[in-house]
């Protein structure tokens, strides 16, 4: 099949200039592409005729061109032009070139949209039995995907929320993830922005030889880096800002909702209680989650008792000392280390946060209530 | 290759009451190095995560060459990253971390075999190619991620403090190579880091960040001898510049500022300056360096106005030169540098002199160096 977008970037160069992709909204794929059965009788007893256009036809649109490419779930994907770009003999030429490639790839586009109906299918039924609150719900008998999700594999769900993202394919994406896990994975469409990616547990943890020279590398250590290293590819080569959380390998076919849910409810845990960070991960976040389950009365309740350190939080500079502290396990010289301080400096914000709380965040029990108070401020106060 | 320009660019998280990058201007030249500098939190990689299209500009525009790319995708902007974190690929070998992104962008095979080389041997990291990155040190996990940036062979290479998961030694040593690569490859650079050392050493141009607003963009000179106000002058330099709280008056035509234990004359040039500013009878701050407090017999007869006597906390002896802890001027320690043959002790009393000359006189309120032209 041709690749349209090696098309278009080929066009690009021959033009001169930028030529987009754009998927047309449903209403103007029928205002302007889709075959009319039926015009509208009132324009017709007016005498007015209903233009009938078809797929192959070039289309001036205010100072834009459209060359159709294809129609994906009722939407014409076209390529779209600035009018100064193109004169009406380059139009023509385009519009030829570009009929001649679908007839080529008509079948494949068919081809394409059976396993996309399939996807979409999954996702629906995802998102049912997750309404339904049926984590652990078998995949249906008659869903064709239900052979290929009965082996061992690994769950990441994609969130994008970049002002791209309306621009974003998922072919492009798929491409991109084929290429990354160097095999097929399942991409299924959730949400809008919201992708789910399987890929084979090997595709992920590597061959049987290479397990062994891990040196007891563990799953999740495994499975940080290389979701690490897709989140670099993804914001690089595809769309910038987005979030993606992974789970360790599980088998689909009987508690895939239940594993969607997991992940969306760690994105949400990770960008509520660490907004800096994009790539998050369920065991990473069991405490946040155990905080954020506490109903809000009982969190009020809590913080009154055990004193409420707001001032001290919302001031960026302690909330920042603390967190580092505890990820280093409250290692005065390592976090002096990563904040790049010296560790003196350290110690008098610690003494500081002591003469104003009372809590010596280098004793353990200190410690702990001072981290609990911290990410229930999180979820009670911060803007 | 190509600049980049800043205008007036903005970054607001929803739900936030305040802007994390406030009213940024720059405009950075092609093939110029520039560092984004300042404490954490004070916007430097937000700025830099907006023109790698990683956060979305709240209101200003931003341009790569002539092209205003706002709303281009981060693949679409002809840029590579380089990130603290690098994280490579963990299943790919290093040849495959450097050639993936050619790859997917169908760059033909033995024209990646060629820049993939290419980039390993600038980065003498040939040996490596076969490699898994689980059997590379972090020098040359660094080096690997550099490797993925060049073969790109972008217009701008992004940074951002790519040296600081790597010890002190190894930090020294590739900030040099840095430096070197990106002259050689004479490619556009906006480098960001907390660390005034590296600023200092690396940028063309530094631009000096505090609570998202640029505080002074200027050559690594300027901004040390001529810092704009009181956060800039704090910054850079270490050990950091001495600030002592004194009052600036006049007796007999000449000028004095004068502190707890200091009472110094203000030479000409600069006691006109603050003459015709009206801060006679105020109160001011005095920045002096470490280095600009003598204690050379030579000095002091040459300048018997800008003595002084302070006590010695402590010495630190770093071989070619001496750190003096002094105490008695003003509230705070002053540190003064000397000759590391200095016979100065701890605990004894030293006599000392200011270089008037290199001093910078700051508005107590406005902080503000008012020595500087308006």
């Amino acid at each position: 099949m041709v690749e349209m977008e090696t098309l278009r970037s080929k066009l690009e160069q021959v033009v001169g200039g930028t030529l987009h992709m754009k998927e047309l909204s449903k209403q103007q794929s029928e205002a302007v592409y889709l075959p009319v059965s039926v015009s509208s009788k009132a324009s017709s007893k007016k005498g007015k005729q209903t233009e009938h256009r078809s797929l192959q036809d070039v289309v001036m649109v205010e100072d834009k061109v459209w060359f159709p490419l294809f129609i994906k779930n009722g939407r014409v994907h076209v390529i779209e032009a600035s009018s100064e770009l193109v004169n009406d003999e380059v139009s023509r030429l385009i519009g030829v070139l570009l009929s001649a490639v679908r007839e080529q790839t008509g079948d494949a586009v068919e081809a394409q949209g059976d396993e996309e109906r399939e996807l979409l299918r999954l996702s629906q039924w995802i998102q049912e039995q997750l309404d339904l609150g049926h984590g652990d719900a078998e995949l249906p008998d008659d869903l064709e995907l239900k052979r290929l999700l009965s082996t061992e594999m690994t769950p990441f769900l994609l969130t994008c929320e970049s002002i791209h993202a309306s621009d974003v394919k998922g072919s492009q994406l798929k491409k991109l993830l084929r290429s990354y896990f160097d095999g097929e994975v399942v991409l299924a469409a959730l949400r809008d922005n919201e992708w789910l990616i399987l890929a084979r547990k090997e595709l992920v943890a590597g061959s049987n030889d290479e397990k062994e020279e891990d040196n007891g590398e563990s799953e999740t250590d495994m499975l940080s880096a290389f979701s690490m290293g897709l989140y670099e590819l993804i914001a690089s080569e595809w769309v910038g800002a987005f979030h993606l959380s992974a789970a360790p390998s599980f088998i689909p076919l009987k508690s895939l909702p239940g594993t969607v849910g997991m992940l969306r409810e760690t994105i949400f845990l990770g960008r509520t209680f660490h907004v800096s960070e994009h790539v998050h991960f369920p065991w990473e976040l069991l405490l946040e989650r155990l905080i954020y389950s506490i109903p809000m009365e009982q969190r009020r309740r809590f913080l009154e008792q055990a004193g409420d350190h707001g001032v001290l939080f919302s001031d960026n500079e302690t909330l920042s000392t603390l967190e580092t502290f505890f990820q280093l396990d409250c290692n005065v010289s390592e976090t002096a280390k990563r904040l790049y301080i010296h560790r003196n400096t350290l110690l008098y914000r610690l003494d500081k946060i002591k003469q104003e709380t009372n809590l010596d965040v280098r004793s353990f029990g200190d410690a702990v209530l001072v981290k609990l108070t911290m990410l229930l401020y999180k979820v009670t106060k911060r803007k | 290759m190509a600049g980049v320009r800043l205008e007036h660019i903005f970054k607001k998280y929803p739900g936030s009451d305040k802007a994390t990058v406030m009213d940024i201007n720059l405009d950075i030249k092609d093939k110029e190095f520039l560092v984004l500098v300042g404490p954490s939190g004070c916007g430097k990689s937000t700025t830099l995560r907006m023109i790698a299209g990683l956060e979305e500009i709240s209101d200003g525009k931003l341009y790569i060459g002539d092209r205003v790319v706002n709303d281009v995708a981060p693949k679409d902007r002809d840029i590579a990253m380089v990130f603290q974190s690098y994280a490579l690929y963990p299943h790919m070998n290093v040849y495959q971390n450097m050639a993936f992104g050619l790859k997917l962008r169908k760059v033909k095979k033995d024209e990646i075999d060629k820049r993939v080389r290419e980039a390993a041997r600038i980065l003498d990291i040939e040996h490596l190619l076969d490699r898994k990155p689980k059997a590379l040190s972090g020098g040359q996990r660094q080096r690997v991620a550099l490797g993925r940036a060049i073969v790109r062979d972008p217009q701008v290479f992004l940074m951002d403090e790519p040296l600081s998961n790597l010890d002190a030694k190894l930090r020294g040593q590739m900030r040099a190579e840095i430096t070197k690569l990106v002259k050689r490859l004479e490619t556009t650079c906006i480098y960001v880091t907390h660390d005034q050392t590296e600023a200092m050493t690396m940028g063309d141009r530094i631009v000096v960040m505090q609570d998202g607003i640029i505080q002074q963009a200027a050559s690594p000179e300027e901004l040390y001898n001529n810092p704009n106000n009181l956060f800039v002058a704090g910054f850079i330099g270490s050990p950091t510049m001495n600030f002592i709280n004194g009052t600036l008056s006049e007796s007999n035509g000449s000028v004095r500022f004068k502190s707890q234990g200091l009472d110094v004359e203000v030479p000409g040039g600069k006691a006109q300056i603050l003459k015709s500013k009206g801060y006679i009878g105020k109160e001011v701050i005095m920045g002096v360096r470490p280095e600009d407090i003598h204690e050379e017999p030579v000095f002091l007869e040459a300048s018997p106005n800008t003595i002084f006597t302070a006590h010695v906390d402590v010495t630190e002896n770093l071989g070619h030169e001496m750190l003096l802890y002094l105490s008695g001027l003003g509230n705070d320690t002053v540190i003064a540098r000397v000759d590391g043959r200095s016979t100065t002790r701890e605990g004894n009393s030293a006599r000392l002199a200011v270089d008037m000359n290199k001093i910078h006189i700051f508005d107590k309120e406005s902080e503000l160096n008012v020595l500087l032209a308006d």
